[in-house]
């Protein structure tokens, strides 16, 4: 009765500990959570009219080729400092390795009602070629 | 199973239960208090003449007797602000229509900043300026205040993301300009748990 009752409270803890990282692409999340999460959230939402919501994404249905680029490479915004207008720009991350934008892009690919082909390194390679 | 064990798996389970769960406290008054004349006195943020989104004059008199949630941003931050500014959301949803309750973003970048691109900037994350203040004042002295009177680290650094290097705690104030707590603007879940020390100063200054 005993040892049930410890065992009990080793799997309480177990669940309590892991129930935070639940997703096929842990390792994606990990780059995610550092590299975007601070603008697209941890729920891929975004912020408002300012990050677009990565939820149910657009983007990644008709513009699926060029995520390793703009991950790489950032999208600057078309508007000048100085204006009233404020438009964010997504930062480049150059020292993401192409296995990194890999693990980043499977994760965001199938995270958030976004449910796209799993991707492998040769697709990333390729992709990349045709950065602009 | 040995009895070191046990006591460790009791320990941590309990532990990891109550971690989710911060006791509320009786709210400490934070920051270093000073000596004039003899006498020791509280910290307490000085008084300032900004202006706001709205180029209105925002000092020490808008804000007497206001609790009010205080962070330092910029609108082209690429790092920390559009976390920051989401659990400043989740706390403009929460406490909507709460008397004697203000949000107060300061901006370090007052060279680009200008009252309209700030306001601008508020319109597009969704702020509600009945409850929102965006302040711009001289860089200076919003340095100064973030250093010395809200305790928020923050410098100018180019090589920081953005140009400038800040911590992105939101400070909670009371009615008197005392610090009375804080949480790490980036972390949801600490901004979460942060409702019940707001709660708390809400219900003490009422
Ligand atoms: C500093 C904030 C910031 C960071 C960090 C950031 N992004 Fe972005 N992201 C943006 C902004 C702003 C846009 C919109 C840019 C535009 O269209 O002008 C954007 C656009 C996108 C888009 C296109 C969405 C659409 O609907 O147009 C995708 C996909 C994306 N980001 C993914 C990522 C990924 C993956 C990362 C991490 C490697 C990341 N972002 C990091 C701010 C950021």
């Amino acid at each position: 009765m005993i040892r049930f009752f410890y065992i009990a409270l080793a799997v309480i803890s177990t669940a309590t500990l892991t129930q935070c990282n639940s997703t096929e692409y842990p390792s994606g999340k990990r780059y995610y959570d550092a590299y975007c999460g601070n603008c697209h959230m941890g729920d891929g939402k975004g912020l408002s009219k300012l990050i677009p919501s990565l939820e149910k994404s657009q983007y990644l249905i008709h513009q699926q080729d060029e995520l390793p680029c703009i991950i790489r490479n950032g999208i600057k915004s078309t508007v000048a400092d100085s204006s009233a207008e404020v438009q964010l720009s997504m930062p480049a991350h150059p020292k993401l390795s192409e296995i990194e934008i890999l693990n980043i892009c499977n994760y965001v690919n199938h995270s958030w009602g976004n449910q796209q082909v799993q991707l492998n390194l040769e697709d990333i390679k390729d992709k990349l070629k045709l950065c602009n | 199973m040995t009895l070191q064990l046990r006591l460790l798996l009791t320990i941590s389970t309990i532990a990891l239960l109550y971690s989710c769960k911060p006791a509320v406290q009786d709210l400490p008054y934070l920051g270093r208090n000073k000596i004039v004349d003899g006498q020791e006195v509280r910290h307490q943020i000085r008084s300032f003449n900004f202006i706001d989104q709205d180029s209105i004059p925002f000092n020490a008199e808008v804000l007497k007797g206001q609790v009010y949630l205080a962070d330092f941003f910029f609108t082209s931050c690429p790092s920390i602000c559009p976390r920051v500014m989401k659990n400043m959301l989740r706390v403009q949803e929460k406490y909507k229509g709460t008397p004697n309750f203000k949000l107060v973003s300061f901006s370090l970048d007052p060279k680009r900043d200008t009252p309209a691109r700030m306001k601008k900037y508020a319109e597009n994350i969704g702020a509600d300026l009945s409850m929102w203040h965006f302040v711009h004042g001289p860089k200076d002295s919003i340095m100064t205040i973030a250093n010395e009177d809200y305790y928020v680290p923050a410098f100018e650094d180019p090589d920081a993301p953005g140009g400038f290097d800040h911590s992105g705690k939101l400070l909670l104030i009371d009615g008197n300009g005392h610090l009375r707590g804080f949480a790490e603007g980036t972390e949801d879940e600490d901004v979460i748990a942060f409702f019940d020390t707001i709660d708390a100063l809400l219900a003490q200054s009422k």
